[in-house]
């Protein structure tokens, strides 16, 4: 293959040590969705778990079950939020896969399906506080509570958590977020008479704001060594790119004295978006050659030394090699880092080194 | 018989192929070939050949993006676009914001519908603000931030969306194809077309 995406073990044992420190005693739920935000979900689950991470996020059952399938240890959560009645969950409670829910219609679902397969499914039940996407309003918060309390004793489900996911706007409207959440787990707390593991930030906030750890945080982007906010880079945050997108020359054209344009293996194919033409530069031999131009399979970039054909190139990573990092590249084309890993095409090679 | 619900299929139209076969024959002669590159073999050769031949396809052919109608050569029909459907629909009040950092704000009571796909998938983060989607025949605008795995728009008006209903994403019919987002983008289509949603299963539909 001309391109291989590796995926840098060391690194991520290292992110997710550091960022797990940061937030103790609260615990790091590693975010796994998207293939593990391109960089392989299996492969990136078995490594946090067995670093000590005890919960993984999935987004979908599918691979929430995938996932399950190879961290067979129960003691690890493994938790699923998007579905509906178009997705199979029979097999949750027996894989004992948990459930983020923030609807009535999720929660008859899954009542419906405990009773038919005879396993109670764990969830989590969700606020919203902004995002408007798929947590219950505030207001529906108690009546939602007292309906998931009903299951809880008829035996379909056990409440484990309490979580919501904050808008992001602003400092202030994130505190408003907060209180409103801490008044939810109170309302949920008091109704179930028991403690719940509460959640509510992800990347952003837990770096930044220690009162919005409560019992658990969840981690994608910064355990992958990508930055989610802005004014800070990898190695100020003290996290190390995992991923490092390494390719090939495969051609060399002095084109003026002392400047040489290089074609490599690499091109939109293999996830290169093609607008970063002009703004990013890439390695070989520890010299910056800027791209100009991304075709299908291959782009071509120039710089003032000479490479040799087959020499390795460094598209991003972790500045090892003098290439920049993703979070630069998604700075450069104003995006995030994370979209350009998880859209590197799944026919990469990952290469655990 | 009730439509096939999709959480996120790459659709590839059956017809939209053997239209652009035909135009591309009249343009290159009847033995014109395809080259399917090898990142997308598995994924669409056997479908494609199912349609257009397995004699079209091959390595010393023109661009895959011609077929599919979405390279350099006018006059063809995209054959393939995005399809997910309707995940949830919840009620939000006039001021409240859609999505990482309220970049929409709701001017009336609204219906907010959610389907799963993403950024992850393709839609292009940078078309926040611009992009719209097909639901019921209607060119519904993306609200707020394109998320890696969700996006939102507004139901209000349409009052037979429920869950489940089809959501088309860079389909021609609404008016947001990979012409428009590729503008916007600075692309090309054939890009955009090429590396749709990866995590998809292709369907081949008529």
């Amino acid at each position: 293959m001309s391109v291989i995406a590796r995926i840098n073990e060391a690194a991520l044992r290292h992110n997710l040590r550091l960022l797990s420190e940061r937030v103790a005693p609260a615990r790091l739920m590693f975010i796994v969705k998207a293939n593990g935000y391109g960089h392989g979900c299996l492969d990136v689950s078995k490594i946090a778990v067995s670093q000590g991470i005890t919960d993984l996020g999935c987004l979908e059952i599918t691979t929430a079950l995938e996932v399950r399938s190879v961290i067979t240890d129960d003691s690890v959560n493994v938790l699923a939020w998007q579905f509906d009645q178009f997705d199979d969950i029979s097999k949750v409670g027996e894989n004992h896969i948990q459930l983020g829910v923030g609807n009535f219609v999720q929660l008859e679902q899954i009542a419906k399906i405990a009773k038919a397969t005879g396993h109670p499914i764990s969830v989590h039940l969700k606020l919203d506080t902004g995002l408007n996407r798929n947590g219950m309003r505030f207001s529906d918060w108690s009546r939602f509570v007292d309906f998931a309390y009903e299951l809880e004793t008829l035996g379909a489900l056990k409440v484990v958590a309490v979580w919501t996911h904050i808008a992001e706007t602003s400092d202030e409207h994130d505190d408003i977020a907060r209180s409103d959440f801490e008044k939810a787990r109170t309302i949920a707390e008091e109704k179930f008479g028991r403690k719940l593991t509460a959640h509510m930030a992800a990347s952003s906030a837990s770096f930044r704001r220690s009162e919005f750890h409560q019992d658990m945080i969840r981690n994608g982007g910064h355990v992958y060594g990508i930055p989610s906010f802005d004014g800070t880079s990898s190695r100020e945050m003290g996290v190390i790119p995992v991923m490092t997108l390494v390719s090939s020359v495969l051609e060399v054209t002095e084109i003026s004295e002392g400047n040489f344009e290089v074609t490599v293996s690499a091109g939109y194919l293999h996830g290169v978006p093609s607008y970063v033409a002009g703004k990013v530069e890439i390695a070989i031999a520890g010299q910056r050659f800027e791209i100009l131009k991304v075709n299908a399979g291959t782009l071509i970039a120039v710089g003032s030394t000479r490479p040799i054909v087959g020499e390795e190139v460094y598209l991003f990573g972790d500045e090892t090699n003098g290439e920049q990092t993703v979070r630069e590249w998604g700075d450069a084309i104003g995006t995030l880092g994370d979209e350009i890993c998880c859209r590197i095409s799944p026919a990469v090679e990952r290469r655990l080194v | 018989m009730s439509e096939q619900v999709y959480r996120r299929a790459v659709m590839l139209s059956e017809e939209a192929l053997l239209s652009n076969l035909e135009e591309l024959r009249k343009l290159y002669g009847n033995s014109v070939t395809f080259a399917i590159p090898e990142t997308l073999t598995a994924r669409y050769e056997d479908k494609v050949a199912s349609v257009v031949g397995s004699e079209a396809i091959d390595v010393d052919g023109l661009p895959f993006a011609e077929l599919l109608g979405v390279g350099e050569i006018g006059g063809l029909h995209s054959a393939v676009w995005l399809r997910s459907h309707v995940l949830g629909i919840r009620d939000a009040a006039a001021g409240e914001g859609i999505s990482y950092g309220a970049t929409h704000i709701l001017e009336h009571d609204s219906q907010i519908a959610l389907a799963p796909v993403g950024f992850a998938d393709g839609i292009d983060r940078k078309l926040s603000g611009s992009l719209s989607v097909l639901v019921e025949g209607h060119s519904l605008p993306v609200l707020g931030r394109i998320a890696m795995d969700s996006i939102s728009f507004d139901v209000t008006d349409l009052t037979v969306t429920k869950i489940g209903t089809t959501v088309d994403i860079f389909r021609s019919e609404s008016g947001f194809g990979f012409d428009r987002a590729s503008q916007i983008l600075g692309t090309t289509t054939a890009e955009l077309a090429i590396r749709l949603s990866e995590r998809a299963e292709v369907i081949l539909c008529r």
